[in-house]
């Protein structure tokens, strides 16, 4: 088991590895999220209530998904690599960053559109889980600029791993939000007791999209990290190696 | 094409679906542009190196 990990933690083994497994993960993401945008937006009843509008919940519940767990891969990432000091772990927390913002901006813009229609505003202050988002996507500005101004990486990767775990108690906060506080957001759907509130011809397609779109997250983090342990083993002799074949390769 | 109209919200949920596809796209574009900043970078220094040696 230790040699497997050591083995993966290895730069240049992962930066071989993760190349082969991209094409695949990119390939069941989008078959997954071609079943679901069809069944999602044709197939699907509309919803007795919120008619053709529910169908943005297709999109919106991936990236509102995927904005946590890319913070929550980023915060524990950055904790394994504060305690055992593994740099591939750092630049896992650093790759997530990005596509964290990413889907935390996209689950905003997507809940805002169907808000007006729904609740007749864009956008609610007073919002627990419309809040608790948006300081999600400060979080990750700050954990990418704190990144970005600190030119030496392994302090960089310290001080950003900081407050990576620090911000990650907004994660339960968003979570929880909608069961709390009283909130314009409706509650669980998917995940509470006596199982999803939501009929299989609708629950399929979700399923779909939430997996598939974790695939695609998946390949696009593996690309982002990939990039990431390049540039921190820029002086090493495999990256020497691989981008200059010819010369200097004994 | 009664099936695009999407009742009263087409332009909502249209809206929300191209922007779900502009934010996957950019988000692909700009790691690949920093994966070929980095390779530049790297390269460059290597044959800087190189013709000091």
């Amino acid at each position: 088991m230790w040699k497997f990990v050591h083995q993966l933690a290895s730069p240049p083994h992962f930066y071989e590895l993760a190349a082969k497994f991209i094409p695949w993960f990119a390939v069941f993401a989008l078959a997954l999220i071609a079943y679901g945008t069809v069944a999602g937006l044709f197939l699907a009843p509309a919803d007795y209530q919120q008619g053709d509008a529910f169908r943005i919940i297709y999109v919106h519940v991936p990236a509102a998904y995927l904005s946590m767990l890319a913070y929550s891969i980023m915060a524990i990432s950055a904790g394994v690599g504060l305690i055992w000091r593994m740099k591939l772990a750092h630049a896992v927390a650093a790759g997530a960053a990005p596509l964290g913002a990413w889907f935390t901006f996209l689950a905003l813009a997507t809940g805002s559109i169907w808000g007006r229609p729904m609740w007749g505003t864009w956008w609610e202050w007073g919002d627990p889980r419309l809040t608790s988002e948006l300081i999600m996507l400060f979080l990750y500005f700050g954990y990418m600029a704190l990144r970005a101004a600190i030119d030496d990486t392994t302090k960089a990767d310290r001080a950003s791993a900081v407050l990576a775990l620090v911000g990650a108690v907004n994660i339960p906060i968003i979570h929880f939000s909608v069961e709390w506080w009283s909130s314009l957001h409706q509650g669980p759907t998917l995940v509470r007791e006596g199982g999803p509130a939501i009929e299989p011809a609708m629950l399929y397609p979700l399923l779909a999209m939430i997996l598939g779109f974790s695939l695609l997250f998946g390949a696009m983090l593996l690309a982002r990290v990939r990039t990431e342990v390049l540039h921190r083993e820029r002086r090493a002799r495999w990256v020497r190696n691989l981008l200059m074949p010819s010369e200097g390769s004994l | 094409m009664e099936l695009f109209a999407m009742g009263d919200y087409g332009a909502y949920v249209w809206s929300s679906y191209l922007l779900t596809i502009v934010v996957v796209v950019i988000g692909t574009i700009r790691g690949r542009q920093r994966h070929q900043q980095v390779t530049d970078a790297i390269r460059r220094r290597l044959m800087i190196k190189e013709t000091d040696e």
